[in-house]
């Protein structure tokens, strides 16, 4: 689709920076105002510089008069409710989110890799130290994947929002699957307890306990699943 | 007498009077980036632009542009609202809504089989910043009243002081392709579709 088009040989030719640019790039593009004065006190003082009299120099003012005085350099105002420091903001929370989120992946990961180990060794009985050490590994895991998964979430939620058009996209699906995972890394720990609480017992019940171990077992695989679902939508589209 | 003259010139000049183009529906801009994860193809169906030209001298493009060539980023569409108001974001679309390329010059005109092709040499702003540019394009006349305006170049968005957006911590190239297809009435011949 994209050979049969004429094509330009020597891409970008780099201009100097103009004046009324070069002042809207100081690092203050929200605040409109200053920048607005700053190009209009510009163009002011460069019409008072072409009242001068003319002399050798005439050439370069002349042109930096025109090249202010551009107008598709002339910005727009700012939507009064627009807040550039919010888009700031909002970038390097959906940073922060981004790694906290493979993150959780990693370690949700490995708890799950963890208590299929540990699932494995309870068939052979009886408990080892080794599996106790496994048991606490799947715990701990637990706690640092919901810790780092809760951080990520509130970090998505509070991020400033961006105006966006409606419709349905990868971004939809990524957030139709919260669903998903935020139901299963709430569900995991809730299983773990009832699980923790039936070995617990006077006289534990093997059969329930198998039975909540499978639950666990899926619902943990369910949120992982999703997760990378969730990172995959974005990634690929 | 003077009256004579005056309308013996006009008729004189009225054969090779450019007619005035316009772009109308059916045009499109292609912008192709690429992620290490991802191509992405925004898609605008709304430029906007004219120019005089005229199919008896195809070669003549003096005083060719009546409108410069413009897009508004709002009207561009990559499939994924979110990464759309994203690029907005990062080409200062609330403070420069659209981008311009204003030819002064151009240069290569030559006939083919299919019709013209030529470089215009002009100035590209994008987000407040204006580069000097060339783009080679291609008309070609599909009716008396109707034509085809190709073109494409490479663009490098840190040209214009744009950070490519980043996905997972991957950047996306900087440097992307652009493709234009203006389909082209003249001023007086219906505009629709």
């Amino acid at each position: 689709m994209f050979a049969d088009y004429p094509r330009a040989v020597g891409g970008v030719h780099r201009a100097p920076l103009l004046p009324a640019r070069a002042v809207c790039q100081t690092g203050a593009m929200a605040s409109s105002d200053r920048c607005s004065y700053a190009a209009l006190a510009l163009v002011a003082a460069l019409t008072l510089t072409s009242l001068v009299p003319a002399r050798a120099s005439a050439g370069p003012i002349a042109e930096r008069r025109s090249a202010a005085l551009d107008p598709y350099l002339q910005p727009v105002p700012l939507p009064p409710d627009y807040d550039f420091r919010a888009m700031e903001r909002r970038q390097r929370m959906l940073r922060w989110h981004e790694g906290l989120s493979i993150l959780t992946i990693l370690t949700l990961g490995a708890q799950v890799a963890v208590g299929q180990a540990v699932m494995a060794a309870e068939e052979q009985r009886p408990i080892t130290t080794s599996m106790a050490r496994m048991r606490d590994a799947h715990l701990g895991l637990g706690a640092a994947t919901a810790g780092v998964y809760l951080t990520s979430a509130a970090l998505a939620i509070a991020a400033p929002p961006i105006t966006r058009g409606p419709g349905y996209d990868a971004f939809t699906w990524h957030k139709g699957l919260t669903l998903l995972h935020g139901t299963g890394v709430v569900l995991v720990p809730l299983l773990g307890f009832a699980i923790e609480d039936a070995r617990s017992t006077s006289r534990p019940d093997a059969d329930r306990i198998r039975r909540l171990q499978t639950a666990q077992q899926a619902v943990g695989y369910t949120a992982l699943g999703s997760l990378i679902g969730a990172a995959v939508v974005i990634a690929i589209d | 007498m003077r009256v004579w003259v005056t309308i013996a010139g006009l008729l004189l000049a009225a054969p090779v009077s450019a007619a005035s183009w316009v772009a109308v529906a059916g045009s499109e801009i292609r912008v192709l980036a690429e992620h290490p994860f991802q191509t992405v193809r925004m898609r605008s169906f709304a430029p906007e632009g004219a120019f005089a030209w005229s199919p008896s001298r195809p070669l003549d493009f003096s005083g060719m542009i009546e409108r410069p060539l413009s897009v508004a980023w709002a009207s561009f569409d990559s499939g994924n609202a979110n990464r759309d108001a994203v690029i907005r974001e990062r080409v200062r679309a609330y403070r420069f809504p659209q981008a311009h390329f204003v030819p002064e010059d151009f240069r290569d005109a030559a006939s083919t089989p299919t019709g013209v092709t030529a470089t215009a040499i002009g100035r590209l702003y994008v987000g407040g910043m204006m580069q000097r540019f060339e783009a080679p394009f291609r008309i070609e006349l599909e009716a008396e009243d109707r034509l085809r305006l190709r073109g494409g170049f490479d663009l490098d968005m840190t040209a214009f002081e744009i950070v490519p957006p980043s996905l997972l911590f991957l950047p996306a190239e900087p440097r992307v392709t652009v493709e234009l297809e203006l389909v082209m009435r003249t001023a007086t011949s219906p505009t629709k579709e």
